[in-house]
């Protein structure tokens, strides 16, 4: 039994990032994989240490663009918990409103990205023409189509008057007649199941001991939503159902980003209907005081984590960012070898990646070290790297 | 000839690649080719591989990682080869400036023909650095003059 | 249901093209509001260098002319975020609704 290594690199017409996979390969089926990321790293930890807080909010929105608005959304909610104060109620609103119009968008790109790698273009240009509402929506509410910047620290920065919300509630009805249509179409679309059906399995054992999360998670029937375990904003107050299927596989992906849209058209609805009055922002000094705090968001593709330090001056000391697809990436990796009875072949390979709905650039944070010429690669704990440290330094201080 | 110029500045075939943004000028690339903007009108489809490709539009904050195989990608695309380059990230660094792992401009890469500012631009600006791009080679005619050497 | 009634409906459907740039410019949507290309008013600027402060790209950079001190705008850098007009005591600096911001020089997109 020979086996054949294929690289699938940087650039690649499926891949709509940079991410290099290797796979090995025996005959048509897929034996094992491995990934080597690294080529979206850009270093924004570190270049957040040098400019201060309300510098930071433009570049934490761009960690990631299509869910821009839950990163600023769990940074802003972050600081707001070291000075401990409460922001006003029609604010949170707002927020919500803002953060399921992204969701809502993030689906539809989503189902029709999925369409177009099975190779099934009719159906990426309806989605996507029928996604241009929701995008005209958020560019009237906050300036731009794709970074919003609406979310700031102590509020948000727009309001909604009556003739933008009567455009809201058009727009919504219209999505939401669409959204249902489609999903009508791929339960029963005979080209989509014999694509989606039985592939990409993932069992609910194997979901929670490798901490999968977001709607991959919820496909295999694990109940997991941070909206609804730990509410932030207004959702304590908003209603909604997580939503599962027990399919584990792609078609319970689909269904279940389907399903969500619908769910977070409803929400809007409700926030609409019960927006209380009063301001939208308060005022906050220029320095947090020294803490530390943890913030988690429900992003579309799963859960975010973000922590921040501060030591008493206008510039944090330390910030983390756990984004949802770094928890999903064992998961991937999992799913794309045969394993047992579940046999993966080279044609799946491309809805496979799509399938966990991968933001490279959100996740690409670990280092490991590659020794070119001698051919070594290792990875080291934080407290490895300080010892390696000390000692240089010792050594060099010894030589000056 | 005029006739092979004509052919050639009416159907340039684009290669997309992502060098290290957030993904925000990645969809509005993507976008372009949708329905409601269509840069199919002009000629232009998406291809996958370079030795297709006239035009390489490169979105994203160029990172050192991606630098070596951005340059071995532009080179194996045949002439004659256009690179525009999409979003604030792309022409200048954008936020990322002053960032380690982050290269301030395409221009310090490859040679570059078109820049499309803002953060992301909208598809129209694209659709309209295309058209742009496409009166720019009409003017200059310089493909015309590198490929007609035959019996010399 | 399949897509086929789908498909028959739009035989009868407008199109859904918007035939930019040269013709029906004006059907592109373009809402009051929208956070296009930096404008600069020298007249009202008075040189207090909050815009510097809260600007997160290194677009502005603080210079000094005849009339005292002012920002200096490299717009190939903006992220378009608006920060700077909303802390502009005298709003000096607005963002305009251009979006048709496409270069063959970088040199020309500076404000001096």
């Amino acid at each position: 039994m020979s086996s054949f290594k294929i690289p699938i690199g940087p650039q690649h017409p499926a891949l709509k990032e940079a991410e290099n996979f290797t796979f090995t390969l025996d005959g048509e089926l897929v034996v094992g994989a491995e990934a080597r990321i690294g080529y979206m790293h850009r270093g924004i930890e570190k270049l957040m240490e040098t400019k201060n807080y309300i510098q930071n909010i433009p570049l934490v929105e761009r960690i990631c663009g299509i869910c821009n608005v839950a990163h600023t959304l769990c940074y802003c909610q972050n600081v707001e918990y070291l000075y401990g104060k409460e922001i006003p109620r029609r604010a949170e609103y707002i927020r919500v409103i803002i953060e399921e119009l992204n969701r809502i968008h993030s689906h539809l790109l989503w189902m029709g990205i999925a369409a177009h790698e099975i190779g099934f273009d009719t159906l990426f240009m309806y989605i996507w023409r029928d996604r241009e509402v929701v995008m005209d929506l958020i560019e009237l509410l906050t300036g731009n189509r794709v970074s919003t910047a609406s979310n700031t620290i102590g509020g948000v920065r727009r309001d909604i008057d009556g003739e933008k919300e009567s455009r809201l509630r058009k727009g919504m009805g219209l999505l939401k007649k669409r959204t249902k249509y489609y999903k009508e179409v791929s339960a029963k679309e005979p080209s989509l199941l014999a694509r989606l059906e039985g592939v990409g399995i993932l069992t609910p054992k194997e979901c929670v001991e490798l901490c999968a999360v977001g709607p991959t998670a919820r496909a295999s029937g694990v109940k997991v939503d941070v909206r609804a375990d730990d509410p932030y904003a207004a959702h304590d107050e908003v209603p909604f159902n997580v939503i599962t299927y027990d399919t584990c596989d792609l078609l319970g992906r689909f269904l279940v980003r389907a399903d969500e849209t619908v769910e977070s058209i409803n929400m809007v609805e409700y926030c609409l209907d019960h927006m209380p009055k009063g301001p939208i922002r308060i005022r906050l000094p220029n320095t947090p005081p020294i803490g530390e705090s943890v913030s988690r968001v429900e992003a579309p593709r799963g859960e975010d984590i973000h922590y921040v330090k501060s030591n008493g001056t206008d510039k944090p000391e330390r910030y983390k960012v756990r984004a949802p697809t770094l928890g999903n990436l064992a998961a991937l990796v999992t799913m794309l070898a045969t394993r047992g009875s579940y046999e993966v072949y080279v044609a799946d390979l491309p809805i496979i990646l799509a399938g966990i709905d991968p933001c490279m650039c959100c996740m690409d944070r670990s280092a490991k070290f590659i020794e070119l010429r001698k051919g070594r690669e290792w990875v080291w704990t934080w407290n490895q790297l300080k010892q390696y440290a000390k000692k240089q330094v010792e050594i060099q201080g010894r030589r000056s | 000839m005029g006739l092979i110029n004509w052919a050639r500045r009416t159907s340039p075939w684009l290669l997309h690649l992502n060098t290290g943004g957030c993904n925000g000028c990645d969809i509005e690339v993507v976008a372009a080719l949708t329905p409601r903007y269509d840069v199919e009108r002009f000629g232009c489809l998406l291809k996958g591989s370079p030795r297709h490709a006239d035009i390489l539009v490169v979105t994203g904050a160029i990172t050192r990682q991606i630098e070596n195989r951005l340059k071995r990608i532009y080179e194996q695309m045949p002439e004659p080869k256009f690179a525009v380059a999409v979003g604030n990230c792309c022409v200048s660094g954008g936020v990322f400036r002053g960032a380690y792992n982050v290269r301030h401009g395409l221009d310090t890469v490859i040679p570059v023909d078109a820049y499309v500012y803002g953060c992301p631009p909208k598809p129209e600006a694209i659709i309209k650095a295309i058209a742009a791009l496409q009166e720019k080679i009409r003017s200059l005619e310089k493909p015309v003059e590198q490929e007609v050497k035959v019996g010399g | 249901m399949s897509l086929t009634p789908e498909l028959f409906k739009n035989f009868v459907k407008k199109r859904a093209t918007i035939l930019y740039p040269f013709k029906e410019r004006e059907l592109v949507h373009v809402p009051e509001g929208l956070r296009g290309e930096v404008a600069f008013h020298r007249d009202r600027c008075i040189g207090c260098g909050l815009c510097f402060r809260v600007c997160p790209s290194e677009t502005i950079e603080m210079i000094e002319d005849e009339r005292g001190k002012r920002p200096k705008f490299y717009l190939d850098r903006c992220t378009h975020c608006q920060q700077c007009e909303e802390v502009c005591p005298t709003k000096a600096v607005e963002l305009t609704k251009n979006f048709e911001t496409v270069g063959f020089d970088r040199r020309e997109a500076i404000i001096e």
